[in-house]
């Protein structure tokens, strides 16, 4: 019971004095801070809705968060095991690896790789993992046919595709490898009633499981719907 | 690519390089790990043709190493063996894709014969296995296996750089360096390409350097990225990282210039 409970108290994500600012050599050298000083923690089973006005920096968080954007100081606490991992202080590979089994994203748009068929693109994050093809090809397909994606379309590429079903596309992805942390950036933008309401169920059966989710949402029924709590992106000073 | 691998297949230590007084390479550290692909971008003489060329042995730095990890005789630096000796440790470990593929291709064999002659040079003498092996490697390559006996100059350029890739591939080498692979191509045969060359190198677990000026090649293929400017490595780091979020001026103007990414 102990160890439930000390797992209960550490967080699965969490940054400490995050900063993060963008120098643009263009404009003799501008220097934007966007984010300083982010204290944010994410439990499992908890998802963190990021509030703030557009241009605020949630995206910039989030993307920092990935190690897409890297940080210009403070750092980001990534549990794994038993230990925590700073992606602030990581080299690539650690960062690989942590994409690979700890920290998913689903970011609002699907970067289409040309001729590469939506079921393998669904599928690739568990051929990573080394799960066997016909395995990670099945566990793709249920996820496609819960999220309505027509199977006439698992075999084609989703160059083609509209908004909505290439965002479908994009959380199947995001979701498949069961990460236990996640980064959601407006997953239901694009979509209808319906599909809204699966992506939901999806990530609240994720949060069941114990996943740690993090979202950048403005639509306020889903941002009802998903949040456990808020975080206020705190006011970023003016550019120094 | 399995990221449990503890040792670097390829370490650059140091590298440096002069042709007469103009300094082509300074300072030149990278290591590649089995399975990674690595791209290089830059602006043409910035040096990455010459970076790729050291470590190929084609070129000889004028300072420090090339280490590889050879299957047969453990961490080697390759900047200091002879060609002879360089053949003996590192055999078919490492393969080498030119631009332009008539560079990397036996123009008065057959196709065959060109996927053939690397599998004879290793040792293999089973005439019937040879053309099996390079009728095979047509098929993975996208090449109709009925043309094994033509001659690679009635190919399409598009054809051509598949089977100089399949030349470079049929004898397992864990590391291959391409210089500018899809350069001289349609963009409908790139993308054709770039499907083939991500497949194959997570496939075969095949380490790549990749060099490039097509920042979308680079964000296709590549897990890292390393940009250079006269002669220097300025700015790395995971490609997503570099190109989402360029920290240097360069690499700012470099991102900027693009349409869209």
């Amino acid at each position: 019971m102990t160890d439930m409970a000390t797992e209960k108290m550490l967080p699965a994500l969490e940054t400490r004095r995050l900063a993060k600012s963008f120098t643009l050599h263009a404009r003799e050298g501008l220097r934007l801070a966007v984010l300083s000083d982010i204290d944010l923690a994410a439990h499992a089973g908890e998802c963190v809705v990021l509030d703030g006005p557009s241009g605020a920096g949630k995206s910039t968080l989030m993307r920092t968060l990935y190690g897409n954007y890297r940080a210009d100081a403070g750092a980001i606490l990534i549990r794994k095991d038993d230990t925590a991992v700073d992606l602030v202080q990581a080299t690539p590979r650690q960062i690989l690896g942590l994409r690979r089994r700890t920290l998913g994203y689903i970011s609002q748009f699907l970067r289409v790789i040309p001729r590469v068929p939506t079921i393998e693109i669904v599928a690739e994050p568990l051929l990573a993992l080394g799960i066997e093809r016909q395995a990670a090809r099945s566990r793709a397909a249920a996820l496609l046919e819960r999220l309505a994606l027509p199977q006439r379309f698992w075999d084609l590429p989703p160059a083609t595709f509209s908004g909505g079903e290439q965002q479908r596309v994009n959380i199947a992805r995001g979701l498949i490898a069961g990460h236990p942390i996640l980064l959601v950036d407006e997953p239901t933008a694009s979509l209808d009633p319906a599909n809204r309401a699966t992506v939901i169920a999806l990530l609240a059966e994720a949060r069941a499981r114990g996943t740690a989710i993090i979202a950048i949402c403005h639509e306020e029924a889903t941002r009802a719907a998903l949040a456990t709590r808020f975080y206020s992106v705190p006011l970023r000073e003016q550019a120094a | 690519m399995n990221l449990d691998q503890p040792h670097p297949l390829l370490e650059v230590r140091n590298l440096g390089k002069s042709f007469g007084d103009r300094r082509v390479l300074s300072d030149i550290d990278l290591a590649l790990w089995p399975g990674e692909v690595l791209a290089i971008v830059g602006e043409s003489g910035s040096g990455k043709t010459t970076l790729l060329r050291c470590i190929d042995g084609q070129v000889a730095p004028d300072a420090g190493e090339v280490g590889f990890r050879s299957r047969s005789h453990g961490t080697v630096d390759l900047a200091g063996l002879s060609e002879s000796q360089r053949r003996r440790v590192i055999g078919s470990d490492l393969g080498y894709v030119h631009q332009n593929p008539r560079d990397g291709l036996r123009l008065d064999l057959s196709a065959g014969a060109n996927i053939g002659e690397p599998l004879l040079q290793a040792g293999l003498r089973h005439y019937g296995r040879i053309r099996e092996i390079a009728s095979d490697w047509l098929a993975k390559v996208e090449i109709d296996p009925g043309r094994i006996d033509e001659p690679p100059a009635r190919f399409s350029g598009g054809m051509q750089q598949r089977l100089q890739i399949a030349r470079n591939l049929v004898t397992g080498p864990r590391l291959v360096l391409m210089d500018e692979p899809t350069g001289g191509l349609d963009v409908s045969v790139q993308a054709r390409l770039l499907d083939l060359l991500r497949r194959l190198a997570a496939d075969l677990d095949l380490a790549v350097i990749l060099v490039t000026h097509d920042l979308g090649v680079a964000r296709l293929l590549a897990d890292r990225l390393m940009v250079m400017q006269a002669g220097r490595i300025i700015e790395s780091g995971l490609t997503d990282q570099v190109l989402d979020d360029p920290h240097q001026p360069y690499t700012q103007l470099l991102v900027s210039s693009v349409l869209q990414l």
